[in-house]
């Protein structure tokens, strides 16, 4: 018998075989009990609390920053301005993520790509200035720590700049990040610490919010970089899962930290929110099923505020288009919605200019603008778990959390979630699935508007890339040089010298990286000591 | 192929390497790399092509076009990236041709025949 087109079989991005539609019987056998479960109650899919946005609107949370400190100050200031309900200090590439100072060959060799996409920040002076002003004791914090090996730097040099201000480190609410896939993954640095010292660096960072910052989230573990380098969402989940294992492996083996703390510690996460918002939704609803899943049954744990995955969202930068780019408000808002729907509790919607640069001041605005919309205008916030119970959503979002845990096993094969990126195995994974969407997008079997069909751009608006400052090469040298020349020298070369100490031995590093900011210790001279104590990552692929 | 930043994404140099791989091509990547390893690259290897990722400021990568240029001129040279319209504008002015691929932008240079 010959095929009609609706015979076709249409799978999920996580290649999931879907139906034309559902019914009831479709759930499956052991999700059912769980679908008359109430928001706020285990196992949690259906959201973090019953009253909802009702009670607690989503953290408007972008991205942010370029140029000199005081650039990126300016523009986090007009987000909040806008109605930006968090911030995030974003640090330049080419000197944050590699601990280089701006004088390092490699940076001088590319220097009009400093400040490109975050500010530079060599010591505590240009922290100051980046977080003047700012409202660091009554908003939510980022300090831009997303890199595993940067993050003791940013996180130090923030919290020391607060306390220098007279705010109470036991009272501080912020975030680090910390996150492996980021630069172990997804993007690569040139030079890094391997994984385990990696492992290491976040576990002193625990231990340090466990007893001196208990309202920070100390590190959070971000499947939007393993996702946007091609993983597909139940990778995503499998991927997050076996890295907060590892985490907290390492937690229970040095015991310094009660389990559950720890937990709750590393149970604030971030997810990417692609264009196929429905099966998005159900990611977010099986991350939360799945956070309660592993840590009742692999640690015991199943107190309601540990077992409940708080989760920010970052909307698909990959997926926003270079061509026709005022089309991207329409995937931001709809990605968006997909995380809403999942019920997440905090959100950044990538700006329209994307695919060309970081964002303008007008493309930033609109990401914050989409949101209000979406809290404001469209009563999307009135019932929690719009979409609970439906027989497509319940089905999808069981089949996702299976899925997931298969790829979970998988990497637990491959000697756990550290193992598989020390090998490539991750990276394999990856790279596959990037070459499938490429060719699926070559062919036309994926249309994407304005890109592949629908090329016709009637549009009379132009849009550029914004390239923020030039000077922030120059300016930053100077600092470097200021600094160097003006702090207490001795000072500063025992407090270095106190670190690599701790460094070498297996005391938490974080004590003397906060001594380290006061005595204005610099970014590169702290990178040059990991070099040395720890050497260089191997890389498993070649960019 | 080389990447000219210190930005890391490797999503795009790989894709594209696999593809030129899958056409026949011998592809030496040599990630991320200054001009001058770029240069150096380009000679050694007896290179037919340089594919650079060019993700970060356009000055850098227009060094990196002129200096391999200037050792091997006649070239080609194609690049990808993350490239804003005034980016592109400024390549073109230096005789390089833009084409728009499926999944963003590609720049291919197409030098004088001498």
């Amino acid at each position: 018998m010959q095929k009609s087109p609706t015979d076709k079989a249409v799978y999920s991005r996580s290649g999931i075989e879907l139906k034309s539609f559902y019914t009831e019987s479709d759930i499956p056998q052991e999700h059912r009990s769980r679908v008359t479960s109430n928001p706020g109650d285990a196992p949690y899919h259906r959201g973090f609390h019953p009253s909802g946005y009702r009670s607690k609107p989503w953290r408007i949370f972008q991205l942010s920053g370029f140029g000199k400190p005081e650039d990126e100050n300016e523009r986090i200031k007009f987000l909040l301005k806008n109605g930006e309900t968090g911030f995030i200090m974003e640090h330049d590439r080419n000197t944050g993520d590699h601990c280089y100072n701006v004088d390092h060959p490699e940076v001088v060799a590319r220097r009009e790509d400093v400040g490109l996409t975050g500010a530079v920040m060599q010591s505590i002076r240009d922290t100051a200035i980046c977080m003047d002003g700012l409202p660091i004791g009554s908003s939510f914090g980022h300090a831009g720590g997303a890199v595993v090996q940067h993050a003791p730097f940013a996180l130090a040099s923030y919290w020391t700049v607060a306390k220098q201000r007279g705010f109470d480190l036991e009272k501080l609410p912020g975030t680090g990040q910390s996150d492996f896939n980021l630069t172990y993954l997804g993007c690569v640095t040139k030079e890094q610490i391997p994984t385990q010292p990696g492992l290491r660096f976040n576990a002193d960072i625990i231990e340090f919010c466990d007893r001196y910052l208990p309202y920070w989230v100390p590190v959070s573990i971000a499947g939007y970089n393993a996702a946007d380098t091609g993983l597909t969402p139940d990778q995503e989940l499998g991927v997050l899962f076996a890295n907060a294992v590892e985490y907290l492996d390492e937690i229970r083996r040095r015991g310094s930290v009660d389990l559950a703390r720890a937990a709750r510690a590393c149970g604030g996460v971030s997810f990417r929110a692609s264009i196929e918002f429905i099966e998005e939704a159900c990611k977010m609803r099986a991350a939360r099923l799945m956070w309660a899943d592993l840590l009742h049954k692999r640690y015991g744990i199943s107190d309601p505020k540990v077992a409940n995955l708080r989760i920010h969202c970052v909307t698909a930068g990959s997926k926003m288009t270079y061509q026709q780019p005022l089309n991207n408000i329409v995937r931001g808002t709809l990605m968006a919605l997909g995380a809403v729907f999942g019920g997440v509790q905090s959100l950044g919607v990538s700006g329209y200019d994307e695919a060309l640069s970081i964002p303008s001041e007008h493309a930033h605005q609109m990401s914050v603008r989409i949101q209000q919309i979406l809290q404001e205008e469209t009563g999307i916030s009135n019932v929690t778990d719009p979409l609970g119970g439906s027989y497509y959503i319940e089905t999808l979002t069981a089949q996702l959390a299976e899925k997931a845990w298969i790829f979970f096993d998988e990497i637990q094969k491959q000697g756990g979630y550290l193992a598989a990126l020390d090998s490539g195995w991750l990276h394999a994974c990856a790279s596959e699935n990037q070459y499938q969407e490429f060719m699926d997008m070559e062919r036309g079997d994926q249309q994407v508007i304005g890109v592949n069909c629908f090329k016709d751009d009637g549009s009379p608006f132009e849009v550029d890339g914004f390239m923020g400052t030039d000077d922030a090469f120059d300016v930053a040298t100077q600092r470097l040089k200021e600094v160097l020349r003006t702090r207490h020298e001795a000072g500063a070369a025992s407090a270095l010298k106190q670190l690599e100490a701790d460094c070498r031995s297996d005391a938490n590093i974080m004590p003397a990286m906060m001594e380290a900011m006061s005595a204005e210790v610099t970014l590169g001279e702290i990178g040059d000591v990991y070099r040395d104590v720890f050497g260089n990552w191997d890389t498993p692929i070649q960019t | 192929m080389a990447k000219t930043g210190l930005d890391g994404h490797w999503r795009g140099p790989t894709i594209v390497a696999r593809a030129l791989r899958d056409a026949g091509f011998e592809v030496i990547m040599i990630g991320m790399a200054n001009t001058d390893d770029i240069v150096t690259s380009a000679v050694d290897e007896d290179v037919d092509l340089v594919g650079l990722n060019i993700g970060g400021h356009i000055d850098v990568a227009i060094r990196s076009i002129e200096n391999v240029q200037a050792v091997r001129p006649g070239l080609p040279i194609f690049a990808g990236g993350t490239i804003p319209p005034h980016a592109a504008k400024q390549l073109e002015a230096l005789g390089v041709e833009v084409y728009l691929s499926a999944q963003n932008i590609c720049i291919l240079w197409m030098p004088q025949s001498s």
